[in-house]
């Protein structure tokens, strides 16, 4: 049984007199597996976080139907298998984390014991201890986003679903999502996951699907997505005559070929491709066209220069043509452009050594508790 | 265009607007429909429901608006026994501070009810902590109760520490008074310390009717008391100051009449019989031909019940009248008292003569009649004789062994003024009860905050109702509206000339709509005020029947069905859905 079943899934919000307003979500055709961390990605307002929503029985579809674990959206016995993380924390501001915790732990019915098991053991784990007998009004944007992650998880959730979990979250934290995510992926939990971070996203999920005006523009394993089939990459072991010969004439000689395979594009890359040429081909959308650059007031000297493109255009490989696509000018030259260069390089080496093994996190005592998830949800593996 | 066909037109206008919101109400809640809606499910709601209540509670602890509303609950109750004057009496003193205490606390939870019941649910759709509990395994029915549970938890704590305060305000008027005696004897009427604290006690122990000068049971009750011939009480307080000495019989009424919980009996209006006799004597007319030409038959029957009525209710000079009222058998015990509470109306007023046999002297307004309790050919039969204050309410005391064994108490009422007037008591009207101990204070203290709960819990559905379709300060305006206009019903019905007294011979369709319209929208907007302070000043119990009545009405099935229909119109509710 699929975990998620969407069937032509729209959603038409309204005005006040019944008149459509915003086709949101547009005839969406989604299927999630079991056992899958599903990517969902797309430009602000693209209809991400109204899809979660339907799934969630926060709104009512217009058309078409969402089935979630073979039910009704709004039937209450999914629920209890279900853990959300909302694009914000929506707390009540006079409970503090400990109180708000076991209130949600409440709402799943779990018994009281079990309730002050799992909030010590959450709140250890997002590293509130200290925090956790203020009220959470007066925490700050990303401790309120801890509790919202730790509220997701308090019930052992096969199937969670995460709205943008790491915004406002610093670099542990968003590590530590990756590493929930991660943990519970290979538990067999299916997970939903809809992040601007795509390098993350690339890194967790199985699949991936990018959305553009309501509509799926793409959907496919990321080695699908991300592989040039019409491309050939020969790496050998570096011989300058033999550079020269395969540059001369790459098909006669056998050099010592270590490997080959097809390039792989970067899923920013793919996710500018998609959304560039859903724009050209004047696709609606209610949300955020992706425009590039800033406004010109904001240049001063350098009237003109294209700062995002360029940072979109320094960290990455040579794609020819790409960077027309995604932002449509050239890539610009100046003196600014290399210190980006740098700085994104070096994020982009960081992004590189990520599919490895998760490394120990700098901070020993914040470190993401393998552990401790493990004996949480452990609690929940072991019975029946 | 009359005014007739004005009213219509508007009536009509109404109606219109009614069934359009009607119906676009419903087309929102029916039509973008995925399917159906689960959640009606029972298992586990206790403990959703506690989760809720408990957090809206925390919420009404905690957050300003509704804290601050609690601080001056908890505020006001010490105010009023500060203030508490009064006519400057004991009674006087007591009875003003329970009806502040009371009143204006019962006014303030109805606000803090109604504005908390509004907040809280529908801040939570609009500042989307809602996301988080509905993503969660708890139907939506769970949700409001949880509410509901929420503020009558706050209400229940609140009015707790409102009867609290008030008993032990009412202890504390009481003590002052007390030691204020204990004191005046000592100083003014020479008794030792001991004398003085016994003379104090004995006052609780007063037994039998109040009455005037030596004859006094106060006298009787401390002289027992201390040992003093009753003729050396009565010197010495006549040497207490004035104040004081008022406040003794004062404070003997206020045990035996309001720190006391009364059972009240009326008496049986024969109506069936009545009516039938007016039927009877109308076909009689009927047949003779003797129906006055310019009345309608069915003023002819208003005529003939306002006689007969009348003949029931009036007492003719010279002449006397018995009355018959069932009660519970009487409690045992020589010395317990009952009361009869009872109002006479005199059309005129009565000047002041001595009377012609006696040469007595007959004050103006008082009226000299006989009051006789009891069966008289047993042996506990009592008769007075004094002429009495007509147009106040006054309660006359007769022992309890008055009362036959099944419950029986026979009441004759003689109009022996020499000045041939007319006495009416609206038995209808509640102007002759008999009262009967059946309680303590403390008792009907509790019975009445319990009965204060029932219009807050009313108030309370109408707002966790209003609060699934309407925002926080709309819904709560409406609700307190709602309450304004439920809590001034009588003057809307005046107003409105919808009483039976305004009703004209000819009821024509437009009256009939207006009636019928105001009526039901008396009836929507009741919420069970059954009016407890002025039982507990008087001493009435609020008794187990009524608060039954008003519990099951009121609490069980009308803020039961406006909970529904909240709960009906919650389902239906697109929770992310936004309207700006
Ligand atoms: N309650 C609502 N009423 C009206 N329009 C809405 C509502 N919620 C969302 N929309 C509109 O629907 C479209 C999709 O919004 P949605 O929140 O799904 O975008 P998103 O993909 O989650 O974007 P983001 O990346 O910014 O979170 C937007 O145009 C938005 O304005
Ligand atoms: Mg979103």
């Amino acid at each position: 049984m699929k975990v998620i079943e969407c069937i032509a899934l729209t959603k038409v919000f309204q005005d006040f007199w019944g008149r459509d307003r915003v086709r949101a979500v547009d005839k969406l055709d989604l299927d999630i597996n079991p056992g899958e961390v599903f990517g969902l990605l797309g430009p602000n307002g693209s209809g991400k976080s109204t899809t979660i929503k339907m799934l969630l029985g926060l709104l009512y579809p217009t058309s078409g139907s969402a089935r979630v674990f073979g039910k009704q959206p709004t039937d209450t016995a999914i629920k209890s298998r279900i853990g959300f993380m909302p694009e914000e924390s929506y707390l009540y501001r006079f409970l503090n984390a400990r109180e708000t915790l076991d209130y949600y732990g409440r709402l799943f019915k779990l018994d009281r014991h079990e309730r002050r098991r799992r909030t010590e053991q959450l709140i250890d784990m997002i590293g509130l201890k200290r925090a956790a007998n203020r009220p959470v009004g007066t925490y700050s944007k990303g401790m309120a986003r801890r509790i919202g992650l730790a509220q997701a998880l308090v019930n052992d959730p096969d199937f969670l679903i995460l709205d943008e979990p790491t915004t406002g979250l610093d670099p542990i934290g968003t590590r530590q999502i990756k590493d929930v995510i991660r943990i519970l992926g290979d538990r067999g939990k299916t997970v939903l996951l809809c992040s601007h971070l795509l390098a993350d996203v690339e890194d967790v999920c199985d699949r991936v699907a990018i959305m553009y005006g309501g509509k799926l523009q793409k959907l496919g394993t990321c080695e699908e997505l991300l592989t040039q089939n019409d491309e050939t990459q020969i790496t050998f072991r570096k011989n300058e005559k033999l550079l020269s010969r395969v540059r001369e004439a790459i098909g006669q000689n056998g050099g010592e070929i270590i490997s080959e395979s097809h390039p792989t594009l970067r899923l920013e890359e793919l996710f500018l491709r998609v959304v560039g040429q859903a724009q050209r081909d004047q696709l609606e959308t209610s949300g955020a066209e992706s425009t590039v650059g800033v406004s010109a007031f904001l240049g001063g000297d350098h009237r003109g220069v294209d700062l995002v493109s360029s940072l979109v255009e320094a960290g990455k490989k040579p794609a020819p043509g790409l960077a027309a696509d995604a932002a449509g000018t050239a890539a610009p030259a100046g003196p600014k452009t290399d210190v980006l260069e740098k700085l994104t390089a070096k994020a982009d080496d960081v992004a590189k050594t990520k599919p490895e093994e998760p490394k120990p996190s700098p901070i020993p005592s914040r470190q993401p508790n393998k552990a401790v998830l493990d004996r949480l949800m452990g609690g929940g593996e072991d019975k029946p | 265009m009359t005014i007739e066909n004005f009213a219509l037109i508007m009536i009509g206008f109404g109606a219109i607007i009614g069934v359009i919101t009607l119906i676009y109400v419903l087309k929102r809640a029916f039509s973008r429909q995925a399917g159906e809606l689960g959640g009606w499910e029972m298992a586990g709601a206790r403990q959703i429901i506690t989760a809720v209540a408990k957090t809206a509670v925390a919420e009404g602890l905690r957050t300003r608006i509704a804290s601050g509303f609690v601080m001056l609950v908890v505020a006001s109750v010490p105010f009023f026994y500060l203030t508490a004057e009064g006519d400057g009496t004991i009674k006087g003193k007591v009875q003003m501070f329970m009806t502040y205490s009371l009143g204006f606390s019962g006014f303030l939870l109805a606000l803090l009810s109604i504005l908390f019941a509004c907040r809280s649910l529908s801040n939570e759709i609009s500042g989307r902590q809602i996301f988080g509990i509905v993503s969660k395994p708890v139907p939506r029915w769970q949700i409001l109760i949880g509410k509901f549970a929420g503020v009558m938890i706050l209400n229940m704590l609140l009015l707790t520490y409102v009867g609290v305060t008030t008993y032990i305000g009412t202890l504390a008027l009481v003590g002052g008074f007390k030691s204020n005696l204990h004191d005046e004897l000592i100083t003014y009427g020479s008794f030792t310390p001991a004398q003085a604290a016994a003379a104090v006690e004995s006052l609780e122990n007063v037994r039998g009717m109040g009455k005037e000068g030596m004859e006094s049971p106060i006298i009787a009750a401390i002289s027992n008391a201390t040992g003093l011939p009753q003729q050396k009480i009565g010197e010495t307080l006549l040497r207490l100051p004035e104040a004081t000495r008022a406040d003794l019989r004062r404070f003997d009424e206020l045990r035996r009449q309001v720190l006391i919980a009364r059972a009240t009996i009326k008496p049986e209006i024969p109506e069936k019989q009545i009516r039938a006799e007016v039927e009877k004597r109308l076909a009689k007319m009927q047949e003779d031909g003797t129906l006055p030409s310019h009345m309608t038959e069915r003023q002819v029957r208003e005529e003939l019940d306002k006689q007969m009525f009348g003949y029931f209710a009036t007492i003719a000079p010279f002449d006397s009248q018995g009355w018959i009222l069932k009660g519970p058998p009487p409690p045992k015990g020589e010395e317990l008292i009952m009361s009869v509470r009872y109002k006479m109306h005199v059309p005129q007023v009565i000047p002041a003569i001595n009377h012609p046999q006696t040469g007595a002297k007959l004050e103006e307004d008082m009226v000299l009649c006989i009051w006789a309790i009891g069966n008289p050919q047993s042996a506990h039969y009592y008769e007075s004789v004094e002429p009495v204050p007509a147009r106040t309410v006054q309660e006359m005391e007769f022992p309890v062994d008055a009362v036959e064994a099944d419950g029986t108490i026979r009441i004759e009422f003689g109009n022996i003024d020499p000045r041939r007037v007319d006495v009416v008591f609206d038995v209808v009207k509640d102007a002759l009860q008999v009262l009967y101990v059946v309680g303590s204070f403390e008792l009907n203290l509790f019975m009445a905050c319990i009965a204060m709960l029932v219009p807050l819990a009313s108030l309370t559905a109408f707002g966790v109702c209003a609060s699934t379709f309407l925002s926080f300060p709309v819904g709560a305006l409406l609700v307190i509206c709602l309450y304004l206009i439920s809590s001034s019903m009588d003057f809307v019905k005046e107003a409105m000339a919808v009483t039976e007294d305004y009703m004209p011979d000819t009821v024509t369709t437009d009256i009939l709509v207006r009636k019928t319209v105001v009526d039901s929208i008396g009836w929507l907007l009741s919420i069970g005020d059954i009016q407890v302070t002025e039982r507990l000043l008087d001493g009435r119990v609020v008794g187990w029947t009524d608060l039954w009545a008003d519990v099951w009405r009121y609490l069980l099935l009308k803020s039961g069905a406006t909970l529904m229909i909240g709960v009906l119109v919650f389902r239906r509710r697109e929770l992310a859905a936004i309207i700006v």
